[in-house]
């Protein structure tokens, strides 16, 4: 057995060191953003920031003397640290990002009643999942610190355990520190999760659970498990999976997904044992899961459903031979660089997955779960075409990423190690690593244009977020009674939806746009029952970069939109202009306003 | 074998160390130590007990929301009995490590086999730091330093990067006030029954002054000049009967705001 060296402590030392001057960089470059002084320096900071990060853990699992276990794990768990510190950065004083906004909101009303599936009119679907509002209310409770705090404090522990579980588990699949190393550093190089999965949001604190339920479940399907063991681990798979059950929808079914995977090669492969308690393991959260969406959460079929039909349309539309046409990535409209990184990406990862298939097959074909890892890396080759497939194909195969890219990653690293480190090798695992940040980076979150924050964005995400918006909000929640309906644009619904506990309508563009109210309008705001409409007047002055101010609507505005459109309100009948902070106006619609 | 890869596991791995996933350096296949297999690192086990915790809460908070509700009380009454549940759990398992211990000095006594050290490890998951696993790590060192050129040296790297990040959350910190938004007021009239709520909200930086007059139907104007703080507000119940038309205008320092409504 190797003894304890302390020089290679001092190296782990020194690039966590390394990794901690990438985030002060980072950190300086979003500072000058909101300093209002973000030029050329502070985006090349930012990139830099970023590449010091990633940097030392890919070197480490690429260099020539391997890192022993407690390095590798160390700096698994540091990259975690560092990428969470940086989106804690982004946003230091409050939620801006519009889904943390939402769980904001649950997290408010569990506060407020003591207990959970209270309605959230602006995601009703998150009060059937609640498991992220029970921990972050438990802490602020027991705590009295602020919701903001222990929002804060929960998705951070939730982004390491997660980052912990993906290395665990591929170092056990795996047998190599190396290789869990890389396959963490590959993983961490996937668009979302700097930040959408590191954010307050049900995603992020279920993700963690999933790790932990497939790492138990990875343990007690060993063939060296004793029984107290078996016990052991079962148990806390199973309440692993249970609490990722109760935190969120998408990634329970990717779990029992997962599952049913390895179940399948594992039976494929003739081992039984593992097949079997794998199978029943599956089928039980199937069941468990099928029961919570029936009895407790019955929206789920009817939010999900609209993905999946468009998916299928889009796969009917493909067969026709009319492919869709995809408008939600954020590297739509990007500059140049950002464009040939997301393709680069891609290229790499569709090239390189075979290599990575060969060495798996070719060293451990006899253990199910390396098997199912490369097996699930085949599903990036489909999130490849998703954009072609759907009308938010870019979306959904984002979304997807959280998920592919862990069977990636480790597909990925073993390719890359699959022979001893020389310098041309290194070098050639070094280019494809630093292809796959830039490509993370330019195809994730947050968008091109509020790389850094600062600038205001009319209806962008965070950079949409301004006082003005907030403060109107919140008076809203405080003036108005909850769960009124309100039609506004993008970042106005999601402030009056939080902050406001407020219902807002989405697609109902038509209404904003015009240089008059018609009688079309007024049969939409009383079919919509729409209680207040709520004007932003930077809309007539700023352009979307999201391409549009309004969420949902078939119909698109002007951009900008006409003065003449906005200012309609203050001379039709019916309507009351009962607040204006000078940006925004909130119209309350009487009867008068229905009449055709 | 390549360097990173003991027995258990690896890309190069032997069809014998595939018995057991990960198994220990060093260990042959068939003993008590390989067939527990190799622990993961303490950092790794430390931040699944964090994990377990938040799982745990999360399940314990559905029960709570059946009975007390999600109250600080239920909270701590929650805490009570897990940590009471806990201390009789390590009271056994201590108890239990005790006898096993007893048997294996009795075992090596009658010339065993030598594993026994390493089968008082009973999981993967508790093993104790620096037992079974690549003794390069960054924990065991942390836990076993010794005063040496390269132990300083780790302390070194170690404060400098607690400085840099520490340095990152406080420039972040004192970053978050930088963005420069322009001073607003806010202006409302909200209806309700037998009048309406006139209300000022001033969000401008220092002490401004602000004038405001409310038009009734009649005719009749009301006039106000408010001097109001940043983040302080003014608010009046407006008596009228119902069906008055209101409008209220608010001249602050850089802007002109007006609402209107019938009571």
């Amino acid at each position: 057995m190797t003894q304890p060296t302390n020089g290679a402590a001092s190296r782990a030392a020194l690039a966590i060191a390394v990794m901690a001057a990438g985030v002060l960089t980072v950190c300086a470059a979003y500072a000058a953003g909101r300093a209002g002084v973000a030029g050329p320096a502070a985006h090349a900071a930012y990139w830099i920031g970023e590449a010091a990060i990633f940097a030392p853990p890919a070197m480490l699992a690429l260099a020539r003397k391997a890192p022993g276990d407690g390095v590798a794990a160390g700096l698994a768990v540091a990259l975690a640290t560092a990428t969470y510190l940086v989106n804690y950065a982004y946003s230091p004083a409050f939620f801006t990002f519009p889904d943390a906004l939402q769980h904001w909101r649950t997290l408010t009303n569990v506060l407020a009643t003591h207990h959970v599936f209270h309605v959230n009119y602006l995601l009703p679907i998150s009060s059937g999942y609640p498991g992220l509002e029970i921990d972050a209310s438990a802490l602020a409770q027991v705590t009295s610190i602020s919701t903001f705090a222990a929002g804060l404090i929960v998705a951070g522990l939730a982004h390491l355990v997660f980052t912990a579980a993906i290395y665990a588990l591929l170092r056990l699949v795996s047998g190599s520190p190396r290789i869990a190393l890389g396959a963490v550093t590959v993983y961490a190089t996937n668009p979302h999760y700097q930040v959408f999965d590191t954010i307050f949001g049900y995603q992020t604190l279920a993700l963690a659970f999933f790790g932990l339920a497939l790492v138990f479940a990875r343990l007690a399907t060993r063939h060296a498990a004793t029984r107290r063991e078996l016990v052991r681990y079962w148990l806390l798979a199973a309440a692993s999976a249970a609490a990722t059950i109760v935190t969120h929808h998408v990634t329970s079914f990717m779990l029992i997904t997962s599952l049913a995977l390895v179940a399948a090669v594992s039976a494929a492969f003739r081992q039984r044992p593992a097949a079997l308690a794998t199978s029943v393991f599956a089928a039980g959260c199937t069941a468990i899961f099928a029961i919570w969406a029936w009895r407790v959460a019955p929206t789920t079929i009817s939010y999900l459903s609209p993905a999946a039909s468009q998916l299928g349309n889009g796969i009917g539309s493909l067969v026709d031979g009319h492919p869709a046409t995809s408008a939600g990535s954020t590297a739509v409209g990007a500059p140049l660089p950002f464009r040939i990184a997301s393709y680069a990406v891609t290229l790499l990862i569709m090239a390189v997955i075979p290599v990575g298939w060969r060495q798996v097959w070719r060293t451990k074909r006899d253990d199910p779960w390396a098997l199912a890892l490369a097996a699930g890396s085949a599903i990036y080759y489909g999130c490849a075409i998703l954009p072609l497939l759907a009308p938010n194909g870019s979306e959904l195969a984002g979304r997807l990423f959280t998920f592919v890219y862990i069977p990636v990653g480790y597909t990925l690293a073993t390719a890359f190690t699959a022979r001893p480190p020389a310098l041309r090798r290194q070098a050639a695992a070094a280019g494809a690593t630093a292809v796959l940040l830039a490509g993370g980076l330019a195809t994730g979150w947050p968008p091109w244009w509020e790389q850094l924050p600062g600038r205001y964005v009319v209806d962008g995400f965070e950079s949409g977020i301004t006082p003005q918006g907030i403060a109107a909000a919140t008076w809203a929640g405080q003036q108005l009674n909850p769960g009124q309906r309100i039609a506004a644009d993008y970042t106005n619904n999601v402030l009056l939806g939080s902050y406001g506990n407020l219902s807002p309508v989405n697609g109902v563009a038509e209404l904003f746009c015009g240089p008059a109210w018609t009688a079309t309008d007024a049969v939409i705001a009383r079919q919509q029952d729409i209680n207040y409409l709520v004007i932003d007047q930077r809309t007539a002055s700023h352009v979307p970069e999201t391409g549009s101010y309004f969420q949902g609507s078939a119909k698109s505005c002007p951009t900008p939109i006409p003065a003449a459109d906005l200012a309609k309100f203050a001379t039709t009948r019916g309507f009351d202009r009962i607040y204006d902070n000078g940006d925004i106006i909130v119209y309350r619609l009487t009867e008068a306003a229905y009449a055709p | 074998m390549r360097p990173d890869q003991g027995p258990g596991g690896g890309t190069g791995n032997t069809s014998a160390g595939r018995t057991a996933a990960g198994g220990a350096p060093g260990t042959r296949p068939g003993t008590r130590r390989h067939r527990h297999g190799e622990p993961l690192p303490w950092i790794i086990r430390a931040v699944f007990a964090a994990g377990i915790f938040l799982a745990v809460t999360a399940l314990i908070g559905l029960l709570l929301n059946l009975t007390t509700g999600l109250t600080t009380t239920g909270w701590l009454i929650a805490a009570g009995l897990l940590g009471a549940a806990a201390a009789l759990r390590l009271s056994t398992r201590h108890a239990r490590r005790a006898a096993e211990g007893h048997a294996d000095r009795r075992e090596d006594d009658a010339g065993g086999t030598g594993a026994g050290h390493a089968g008082r490890r009973p999981s993967v998951l508790a093993a104790q730091p620096g037992e079974g696993w690549d003794g390069s790590g960054l924990g065991h060192a942390l836990v076993r330093a010794r005063v040496s050129r390269s132990s300083l040296r780790t302390t070194g790297f170690a404060l400098l990067a607690a400085a840099l990040a520490g340095g990152a959350v406080g420039l972040t910190a004192a970053s978050a006030g930088w963005q420069r938004t322009p001073g607003f007021a806010q202006l409302w009239l909200v209806p309700a029954a037998g009048g309406a709520t006139l209300g000022v909200r001033s969000d401008y930086p220092g002490t401004q002054t602000f004038h405001l007059e409310l038009r009734r139907g009649n005719g009749t104007t009301q006039k106000w000049t408010l001097s109001l703080a940043s983040g302080q507000s003014w608010q009046r119940a407006v008596a009228v009967a119902n069906g008055t038309r209101l409008a209220a205008r608010l001249a602050a320092p850089d802007r002109i705001l007006t609402v209107e409504a019938t009571s």
